[in-house]
């Protein structure tokens, strides 16, 4: 399967593996997320959502399978334009925490080959519009984690890429920055950006995604659009009955609520 | 109560053992073997010397060292045992007593005590002539034993809670490294002193021991053996009373840290918005190189771990060449000109790892396109900018203060640049070619984390004497220089050092840059920490 010369989709994944020792984490997935769309990727803990996402974007190298970002190539002849064109926002990896805010922001534009006033300006709008203007000069090893996921998220968009992989971006983070945060994504989505995120909140995902796909253990069970994944039920019904899994802990634990310490 | 906290000690320490990745394991087999072997080798020691003429003060020396390594490697291991840690217990519902009572049980069982009785005993035991004796000593190996361990615990308990805190773990980092920097010269001193005074200072400093708490148990015994059973028995009780006042502000603390708020470390100390310091900007080129460059030379001051790295290399770089003169035959030498040399040697070799000290935020090079080469010379840049001034400056000043002959000083500011260019391309290649992952926030200083260990020292070894190796051909020249006494020849080292330092680098560079766009994913890998 290749990918179409005109009009690419923004992210398009054929036939990624991985594995790690005896496990497999990623399980031959083929995934197309449009251009323009704001798709969720969903899954339980351990179906490998950040190892796709880490192969999609250049993090780590798929043991088979490939990755284009717009029509290039990201494990091929053209990682640099793939990358260029790619704002990234993994999960669990470390930032450059002994810097401050602003600082980090700077150190990312400059090694983006942005010009300092350009950068000074950006960063200061993004630091305004996620409420981190006061931290800014606060060393991010001294952030919450609602904070880092912010300023990841700002570094991920000061070169204004095309497209954005999120890896659980709302994680931690509280209902006010998260609400910063949705109303930043839907405005780059509609003035032409494409999103991709991960996450575990079914509800987010309804509300705010137009395209979906459902992972689970290295594999990809639904994709598409969001009512055809759901087909009137609701997200979490399908993801669970896709998925699996105990429900109904109705019997048993008899003795809690009866006899108390 | 302690039975449920001896039983928790043994299964943590039954997992370690069996549990665990390979490499813990590993160390920790590896640790309680040469633990055994060394207890076993100096309680042969003591009882193969019973009677003899200095086994007084060997044992002594011995309690004075056993006592300050008890006191002292707790604090530094700190958190690698949880059953230390009260912390872990204050959701139970536990009192103080039961809690302190339990840490004691637990804290006595495991390698460490085994080791202690071991050597303890032997030592009571090399003591002794008598059956009275016996009985005293057997009384003061266990006594000494007690007061150890319930300071120990006192001591850690007490500095806990600055433990836990983001500064005061930087702190302590910064504490620990100082005080490894300093064995080195601390061990010379001890050496040269004990090489004037001869066995009248071994005397000397077991009679030190004597006036230490710990030392007491021991001391009396001396003293039964020598017939004066009152101070002695002023000592021992003295021991017991220190070790119940111990025990009892061991649970004082205990309270506070249980009942007491987390010392917060989100103070957030505010920094200047500039990622390039001041100091440096009309040095630093513009564009991705220079913010690489900048964001090292912050990291060098901010990061705990880069900064005790960095103040260990200039201690021991000069610590080295300065006990050379103490050793030495008479007073200073000339060869203090080259200090600056051997700190620039050490400044390098904390590049090794440079990706694994920074962790996972390597990503951000990766995922940007073309940022191999401007990290890689960002780094080296960096590095410069610190170093070679402070090893100029050294070697200036060793020259002066040695009295070293002005050729002499010209070929050591040469030879300081081309360490410095030999060691940058030998580590920034290593630092590509055989990374690994070093734990985040640890709260024992001396963590290095999983890395791989057989190989990954392996790997270590190599660039060490890749260092060494594209140094000497200029080490030779000096060498001809030096003994050869050809002053034209130290000359040229001035001008020849600099340059061949700047094409090592050079070198190192593009090799390094090209292996970094090739496996940067495999770095990454690499340098992220295993669970």
């Amino acid at each position: 399967m290749t990918v179409p010369a005109t009009d690419p989709p923004a992210l398009a994944l054929r036939g990624l593996r991985k594995t790690f020792g005896q496990t497999v984490a990623v399980d031959h997935v083929d995934l197309d997320v449009p251009r323009g769309s704001f798709f969720g990727l969903v899954g339980p803990n351990g179906a490998g959502k950040t190892t796709t996402l880490s192969m999609a974007t250049g993090l780590l190298r798929p043991d088979a399978g490939s990755a284009f970002i717009d029509g290039h190539d990201v494990w091929g002849s053209g990682p640099a334009e793939a990358k260029r064109r790619v704002g990234i926002l993994p999960d669990g990896q470390r930032l450059f925490d002994r810097l401050s805010g602003r600082e980090l922001l700077t150190y990312a534009g400059l090694l983006r080959r942005m010009e300092p006033a350009v950068i000074a300006q950006r960063s200061a709008e993004l630091l305004d519009v996620l409420d981190l203007t006061d931290a800014g000069s606060t060393l991010v090893i001294d952030y919450s984690a609602g904070m880092r996921k912010k300023i990841g998220l700002a570094a991920a968009l000061l070169h204004s890429p095309r497209l954005l992989v999120l890896d659980e971006p709302f994680e931690a983070v509280d209902p006010v920055s998260g609400g910063a945060i949705r109303t930043i994504l839907q405005r780059y989505v509609e003035a032409g950006g494409t999103v991709i995120f991960s996450s575990h909140v079914m509800e987010l995902v309804e509300r705010l995604c137009d395209q979906v796909a459902v992972i689970a253990a290295g594999r990809v069970l639904a994709a598409g659009a969001i009512d055809d994944v759901r087909s009137g039920r609701s997200l979490e019904d399908v993801f669970v009955a896709l998925v699996g899994g105990r429900r109904d802990t109705g019997e048993g634990l008899s003795w809690l609520g009866t006899s108390f310490a | 109560m302690a039975r449920h906290f001896l039983r928790l000690k043994l299964r943590v320490v039954l997992n370690g053992m069996t549990r665990g990745s390979g490499t813990q394991r590993a160390l920790g087999i590896v640790g309680l073997v040469l633990g055994l072997v060394i207890g076993i080798g100096v309680a042969a020691g003591f009882i193969a010397g019973r009677g003899s003429d200095g086994v007084d003060d060997a044992v002594l020396i011995f309690v004075g060292l056993f006592g300050l390594g008890w006191l002292v490697l707790p604090l530094l291991l700190f958190g690698s045992d949880n059953t230390v840690d009260p912390m872990r217990f204050s959701l139970l519902p536990l009192s103080p007593q039961q809690l302190v009572r339990g840490q004691l049980a637990s804290g006595l069982v495991g390698g460490p005590t085994v080791f202690a009785v071991l050597t303890l005993g032997a030592a009571a035991y090399a003591l002794t002539d008598s059956v009275s004796t016996g009985v005293v000593a057997v009384v003061a190996a266990v006594l000494t034993l007690l007061v150890c361990q319930v300071g120990s615990r006192a001591l850690t308990t007490s500095i806990g809670g600055s433990l836990r805190s983001r500064r005061g773990r930087d702190f302590a980092l910064l504490a620990a490294a100082l005080l490894g920097a300093s064995v080195y010269p601390l061990q010379l001193s001890v050496q040269a002193y004990l090489n004037e005074t001869g066995s009248a200072g071994v005397s000397r400093i077991a009679d030190l021991v004597t006036w230490l708490p710990f030392g007491w148990p021991y001391a009396a015994v001396l003293d039964v053996r020598d017939g004066s059973w009152g101070p002695a028995l002023v000592r021992l009780a003295a021991t017991s009373v220190l070790t119940v006042a111990l025990a009892w502000l061991w649970g004082r603390a205990v309270v506070r840290t249980l009942e007491g708020p987390e010392a917060s470390g989100s103070s957030g100390r505010a920094v200047s918005g500039d990622l390039v310091p001041a100091w440096v900007r009309p040095v630093l080129p513009r564009g991705a190189v220079g913010a690489v460059a900048a964001k090292e030379l912050r990291y060098w001051w901010r990061d705990p771990r880069r900064r005790a790295a960095a103040l260990t290399a200039l201690f021991v770089g000069v610590g080295i060449v300065a006990a050379t003169t103490i050793t030495g035959e008479d007073g200073l030498g000339s060869q203090l000109a080259f200090a600056g040399v051997a700190v620039a040697f050490f400044s390098t070799m904390n590049c090794a790892n440079q990706f694994g000290l920074d962790g996972t935020a390597i990503w951000s090079t990766l995922a940007t396109p073309g940022s191999a080469a401007a990290d890689i010379r960002g780094r080296q840049l960096a590095v410069v900018l610190l170093a070679a001034p402070t090893c100029l400056l050294l070697s200036v000043v060793g020259t002066v203060v040695g009295g070293a002959p002005l050729a002499w000083g010209a070929s050591a500011i040469g030879l300081c640049l081309a360490a410095l260019g030999a060691g940058l391309a030998a580590t920034t290649v290593m630092a590509v070619a055989a990374p690994y992952s070093v734990p985040e926030n640890p709260s024992n200083p001396f963590a290095t984390g999983g890395g791989g260990g057989c190989s990954t020292a392996a790997y270590q070894g190599v660039g060490f004497l890749a260092q060494l190796l594209v140094l000497v051909p200029m080490v030779a020249l000096v060498f001809w220089g030096v003994l050869g006494d050809r002053p034209a020849v130290l000359w040229a080292v001035l001008v020849v050092g600099p340059l061949w330092g700047f094409a090592a680098a050079q070198v190192g560079a593009r090799i390094a840059t090209g292996m970094l766009e090739r496996r940067g994913p495999e770095v990454l890998l690499a340098v992220t920490p295993r669970g």
